[in-house]
């Protein structure tokens, strides 16, 4: 069944498409994507004059993993690994890799979020993007970005004490909440007091609150 | 909420026939949806990118207030109809879901592949006008129109790949394959006056594909939708960019559409017209101002209708 036509689509695959267009339009779709889910790293990176390492990145990340599911918007998964590799690799020095690989965890579970990845009516782990070590001015601007780029998204965190590992941490809770002037849906994201928490709560964040959630179920890490 | 968890209230599907879809509309794009829901612009219809709404909660809760005001049309990327991978029946739910959330007047998706084997390219891959296409694609299209229980369109892509042609194959024109799928699937026809003309200038060598020769081999009761869009040129080629507003030419080619609609179909059912931008994105009002372009274009084709009688008529 569809021989010549299987052959024919194979032929274009294998032979034409990587030296036409189609290549381009492939890398560039990708790295639009990419940079709209990833877009408080994108802006940091440019604020920290790297842009073109961060582009490179991306294209590097682009020509060694392939895209498994239909939806482009939840695209790059593995991305914030990717990053955090770099710390091993000849550009250590040059970004704080591992920082940035927590805010691209945050961003990635936010568009999981947005794209119904993680389920709403679910709530998950996010001690992924426990917040390394990073000064006061940098935490500003990282807070500042992230709510310029996160629309729907209300950053409302705190200092808290990871469970698991005592030292400071940023843990968020997630929620929907309705805008004042027209009933949109935002991300709400505050604080999760880890110390008010139960035993064997303390490493996730609780039900995503809102009038359209209702009941809340525990979900692994994110 | 999230779309398979609602309750079935959530899903009450409104069964009072949708009026036919008329007029010019925009491509809802989320950068404008505050925008849009704010001031209510005059905008016939929109268009959504139904694949951004399949899944996203907040995406939904927003098109919930658009769908108060304007008629819908679904536009998807994702069906892939020229696959070889088996349909994507999860994919293809949650379109049915979102269909009989909205009751969209129209459902579109392109004449083209975008995965194979475990790969998803995002990108609208040719594939060959044989008539073994033609009966893979109908297949393909009479299980998704059942799945959905209605008509679909099926839109022309912009290519950048002719398929060599081979004896072996029954070759057909992109004409002759659209209307021969059409007349086995009773489905509807979207025609992209852009990816057209698109593609008369990067296959100069195949008369088949001048523009009004393709459109002359269409079914006229089969179109159904028109989009119009931008292009720009790239390594002497045009590039189907969606990031431009509609080019002289094609606006020319419209024109000459609009004048044998009003001869040929009843002016009252010209198809409804898009204005497609997807990239580059310039502020909502640029697009309404396509908008009003394609409507007097419209209007001054049916203005004409006499004298286009007589000049078609004369020109037979």
């Amino acid at each position: 069944m569809n021989t010549r036509y299987r052959q024919q689509l194979d032929e274009f695959l294998l032979d034409h498409r990587p030296q036409s267009v189609y290549e381009n339009n492939y890398r560039e779709n990708h790295r639009l994507a990419l940079r709209q889910t990833y877009r408080c790293c994108s802006l940091l990176c440019q604020q920290w004059q790297a842009e073109n390492l961060f582009n490179g990145l991306l294209l590097q990340y682009i020509s060694h993993t392939n895209c498994k599911q239909w939806d482009i918007n939840l695209y790059g998964e593995s991305l914030p690994s990717f990053i955090e590799a770099q710390q091993h690799s000849n550009k250590a020095s040059l970004l704080p890799w591992e920082l940035l690989a927590d805010i691209a965890r945050l961003e990635f579970a936010l568009a999981s979020c947005y794209y119904g990845k993680i389920r709403i009516d679910e709530c998950f782990t996010l001690e992924l993007f426990e917040l390394r070590d990073i000064d006061c001015d940098t935490y500003a601007q990282l807070m500042s970005t992230l709510q310029k780029q996160h629309h729907y998204t209300v950053f409302d965190p705190q200092l808290t004490a990871s469970s698991n590992r005592q030292v400071p941490c940023h843990q968020f809770l997630l929620s929907f909440k309705q805008s004042a002037t027209v009933a949109i849906p935002r991300l709400h994201l505050s604080a999760n007091n880890v110390a008010e928490a139960g035993d064997n709560d303390r490493n996730f964040l609780t039900a995503l609150e809102s009038q359209f959630v209702s009941t809340t179920k525990r979900m692994g890490s994110v | 909420m999230a779309i398979s968890e609602s309750t079935s209230s959530d899903w009450d599907i409104e069964t009072k026939p949708k009026k036919p879809l008329k007029g010019v509309g925009i491509g809802l794009r989320l950068p404008h949806i505050h925008q849009i829901i704010q001031q209510k612009p005059d905008v016939d219809w929109l268009e959504i990118h139904s694949c951004n709404f399949l899944n996203s909660p907040t995406n939904l809760a927003l098109l919930d207030h658009l769908a108060e005001h304007y008629p819908l049309s679904f536009h998807g990327v994702s069906m892939n109809l020229g696959g070889l991978n088996p349909l994507d029946q999860t994919y293809l739910a949650q379109l049915k879901k979102l269909t009989d959330r909205y009751q969209p007047n129209l459902i579109s998706d392109h004449v083209c592949f975008t995965a194979n084997d475990d790969q998803h390219f995002h990108d609208l891959l040719p594939i060959p006008y044989t008539e073994e296409a033609v009966d893979h694609l109908s297949e393909r299209i009479q299980q998704i129109q059942e799945t959905l229980g209605r008509e679909i369109l099926i839109e022309n892509i912009s290519r950048y790949f002719s398929y060599p042609k081979s004896h072996s194959d029954t070759n057909l024109s992109e004409g002759q394959f659209l209307s021969a799928i059409a007349s086995q699937t009773n489905c509807g026809l979207l025609l992209d006056i852009n990816n057209a003309y698109v593609n008369q200038i990067n296959h100069p060598n195949d008369s088949t594909q001048k523009v009004l020769h393709f459109i002359k081999e269409l079914p006229r009761n089969r179109i159904k939708e028109i989009h119009l869009g931008g292009h720009h040129q790239e390594s002497g080629k045009l590039i189907d960019s969606h990031s431009s507003e509609v080019s002289l030419e094609v606006w020319q080619l419209f024109d000459i559409f609009c004048r044998d609609a009003a001869v040929l179909d009843n002016a009252d059912h010209h198809p409804p017209v898009l204005i497609e931008w997807d990239n580059d994105l310039p502020p909502l009002e640029t697009l309404l101002q396509q908008c009003l372009q394609a409507k007097a274009r419209i209007d001054s084709g049916a203005r004409n209708k006499d004298f286009s009688k007589q000049y078609s008529a004369a020109m037979a």
